[in-house]
């Protein structure tokens, strides 16, 4: 594979683009030391919070890590795991969010977000037959087109939120008009997810 | 979605009012954005246009010191203010106000835990003070008080108790649990109730009713003031804790159940909310719907059959505790378990008989002992867009009664297409119906069916003598009115209180159909 590293993002996005590196994070391990060197900068931008669920890989805590990408699981089971949440969320003044689970907990998060975050995209991945998964997008165009041109190879949710939590906010000069997007994939394993993108306040 | 205006407030007097706001919070903790800050305040369960509920803004006073500035700033203007404190009062609005227009007066900064008392039992609380940010405290002062929290565990301690929420513990009834309140008065009187009216009162969180009129619960339910401190009692860590469940096998037991349980609550033997829990809100913590079925309208029985055994649920679930000293909750225990043993297929659970993953226990278990958690709200991924609300009469303790209120329910809720999906929690004397109307958020002729199902059911309700004890912001005239005994003579005693107590009318318009006299219509 052939790869060229300007930014994390450019590195995820080819990546998942190329389709080479399947599954995903065996490959991430092979390049952890290219990536060594961007992990300060990923962590000043990007916390990923995602909804512990066997259906999203079990491999993602260790994947996103490996990318230098600070991850908090999201649970609504627990009230020490609720905790651990809420004290990293107060601590993440700043920093972009990436965030992923079932329909339920994802608008759960949403709503701890308003004061110090805006969400900037919020998209619905719901199996529409059974070999196809929809995504619809609401939200601002800049990182809806960055979106938009890889998710239809991106096979499973663990990859999505890879390439999810590598958008960073810094990247984008962005007007504030929301559009609408629907793409299709090919269908991912477990059940409907969300996720948002949200930039720190002053960003947008 | 475009700005509006307060009701009456030309945009000249709204961005001087805007101004003067900022002058008392600062300009960060006043909001106006559409796009980026108001959505915060809307209601994403509405079966009506978000148009109706939209805010004009929003302030958030840190202290009461704020606050008392910030209503002086709202009776300059006769703006209306709604408020709302953690804002997680989704079933029944949500942080939405009544009307458009309205400044969303939002609490949540004031958020102190003022005291924990271990000795005699109790903490004092600010509004914004969640049931989880109260439990983090305990945990982390080592403290023995548990929390009684609602489901889901983000709620406010103060806000759900002035809405007359329940919990899950022996001290569930959270009013009943309330000492000692502190409110402002629309013209920025501070007030302290009960035994807190005496200064130097070593009692304010000992002793409810004080001196004279007791008029706590003047302020819960309603718009008469702010409340701004309350006091709580916190249930002492017992010697033992032991949750059971006990299913039943036919949708035709909850009569039995019921006739069982009231002797059982009566005398004090079930001391916590006794929940008998439908099995489609059992399922729907833990699955989705399209796992076992993809048609229209209610699931089939034939459906639902499979669902009880994958899950090992029954018809009904009965969910309660033993609490005390071991000897004690064995004797209990034998009491309860004979009472229920009298209806054909009960089966019996303790925690060693449910699997480590059964959800719908796991969350259950932690309810009953105060530890707030998350899961009841994975029934809104029972439906894609799941949204909800909640359609709460109250009832006798009778085997008649519950079983005429649940196909009240059932029969018009399959009819217009939903699956019911219900509990029934019992505390004193009453019995709860709590029916999760879930519904497809962004489908608009969904939404419409449920709104109109609701309407419907306040009527059937209210003619078989059944009265909802909270409702949503769009049934709350609609509810008031039922009230209706002796040509509205308690709404006509709340109207006048509303205008002793709040003249000019800021405070929460037609909470719960009290509206002030501005904005009264149709009734004299």
């Amino acid at each position: 594979m052939s790869v060229t590293l300007s930014s994390r993002r450019t590195f995820l996005q080819a990546t998942v683009r190329g389709g080479a590196a399947l599954p995903l994070f065996t490959s991430l391990g092979m390049a952890g030391s290219a990536l060594a060197g961007n992990v300060s900068d990923a962590e000043n931008n990007s916390l990923c919070l995602f909804e512990a669920d066997a259906t999203m890989g079990a491999d993602m805590a260790v994947g996103v890590r490996q990318l230098g990408l600070a991850y908090q699981t999201v649970t609504l089971d627990d009230a020490s795991g609720w905790s651990a949440m809420l004290d990293t969320l107060s601590t993440a003044h700043g920093r972009a969010l990436a965030v992923l689970g079932r329909p339920a907990t994802v608008f759960a998060v949403r709503s701890l977000l308003e004061r110090d975050w805006r969400v900037v995209l919020e998209a619905r991945h719901h199996r529409q037959a059974a070999e196809q998964m929809r995504h619809e997008f609401t939200g601002l165009e800049a990182p809806m087109t960055q979106l938009s041109g890889w998710v239809d190879r991106v096979s499973d949710p663990a990859q999505y939120a890879v390439v999810l939590a590598s958008m960073k906010s810094g990247e984008f000069t962005s007007g504030n008009e929301r559009k609408t997007l629907d793409l299709t994939s090919p269908a991912w394993p477990g059940g409907d997810f969300v996720s948002l993108l949200a930039w720190p306040k002053g960003v947008v | 979605m475009d700005a509006v205006l307060p009701p009456g407030i030309k945009r000249e007097q709204f961005a001087s009012l805007v101004a003067d706001l900022q002058k008392v919070v600062g300009r960060e903790f006043v909001f106006t954005d559409t796009q980026w800050e108001l959505p915060a305040y809307n209601d994403a369960y509405l079966t009506t246009p978000a148009e109706l509920h939209q805010p004009s803004a929003a302030v958030a006073p840190a202290n009461v010191e704020e606050l008392q500035r910030v209503l002086e700033v709202a009776r300059h203007y006769k703006a209306p203010l709604w408020t709302t404190s953690t804002g997680k009062n989704f079933a029944y609005g949500g942080p939405a106000p009544r009307k458009a227009g309205y400044i969303v007066l939002d609490l949540k900064r004031m958020n102190r835990i003022l005291e924990v008392n271990e000795k005699h039992g109790y903490a004092v609380v600010e509004p914004g003070v969640s049931y989880m940010d109260l439990y983090r405290h305990l945990q982390k002062i080592g403290s023995k008080l548990w929390v009684d929290c609602a489901a889901p565990g983000w709620g406010g301690v103060l806000p759900n108790m002035t809405e007359h929420g329940v919990g899950y513990t022996p001290y569930g009834d959270h009013v009943t649990m309330q000492c000692g309140m502190e409110v402002m008065l629309a013209d920025g009187t501070l007030v302290q109730t009960g035994m807190g009216a005496m200064p130097g009162s070593q009692t304010n969180h000992l002793y409810k009713y004080g001196f004279g009129p007791s008029v706590d619960g003047l302020f819960t339910q309603s718009n008469f003031g702010v409340v701004t401190k309350v006091g709580m009692w916190l249930m002492p860590e017992p010697p033992g804790y032991r949750p059971y469940m006990i299913t039943f096998e036919k949708e035709s037991d909850l009569h039995a159940i019921t006739e069982v349980l009231r002797p059982l609550k009566v005398n004090m033997l079930i001391p916590a909310v006794a929940m008998t829990v439908e099995m489609l809100w059992e399922a729907a913590v833990q699955v989705t719907r399209r796992d076992y079925y993809t048609g229209k309208g209610p699931i089939p029985d034939s459906v639902r059959k499979k669902m009880r055994s994958d899950l090992k649920i029954g018809a009904w679930n009965f969910y309660g505790a033993l609490y005390g000293p071991p000897p004690m909750m064995d004797n209990t225990w034998e009491v309860i378990r004979d009472a229920f043993a009298s209806i054909p297929g009960a089966k019996f659970y303790f925690d060693e008989d449910r699997a480590k993953d059964d959800v719908a226990w796991q969350y259950r278990k932690k309810l009953g002992a105060g530890i707030p958690n998350m899961t009841e709200y994975n029934v809104m991924n029972w439906i894609p867009n799941g949204a909800h609300i909640d359609f709460s009469p109250i009832s006798p303790v009778t085997g008649v009664d519950a079983t005429k209120q649940y196909e009240l329910i059932r029969d018009r809720c399959n009819k217009a297409g939903f699956d019911y999906c219900g509990e029934v929690a019992v505390g004193w004397r009453d019995m709860h119906h709590i029916f999760c109307l879930t519904f497809d958020r962004n489908d608009a002729k969904e939404k419409a069916r449920a709104n109109k199902l609701f309407g419907d059911l306040v009527d059937a309700a209210a003619a078989a003598g059944y009265g909802e004890y909270r409702t949503h912001l769009d049934f709350m005239d609609r509810i008031a009115g039922t009230y209706n005994w002796n040509d509205s003579a308690l709404l006509r005693m709340h109207e006048k209180v509303k205008d002793a107590v709040d003249p000019s009318g800021i405070l929460s318009p037609g909470k719960m159909g009290i509206w002030p006299k501005s904005m009264r219509k149709g009734r004299a």
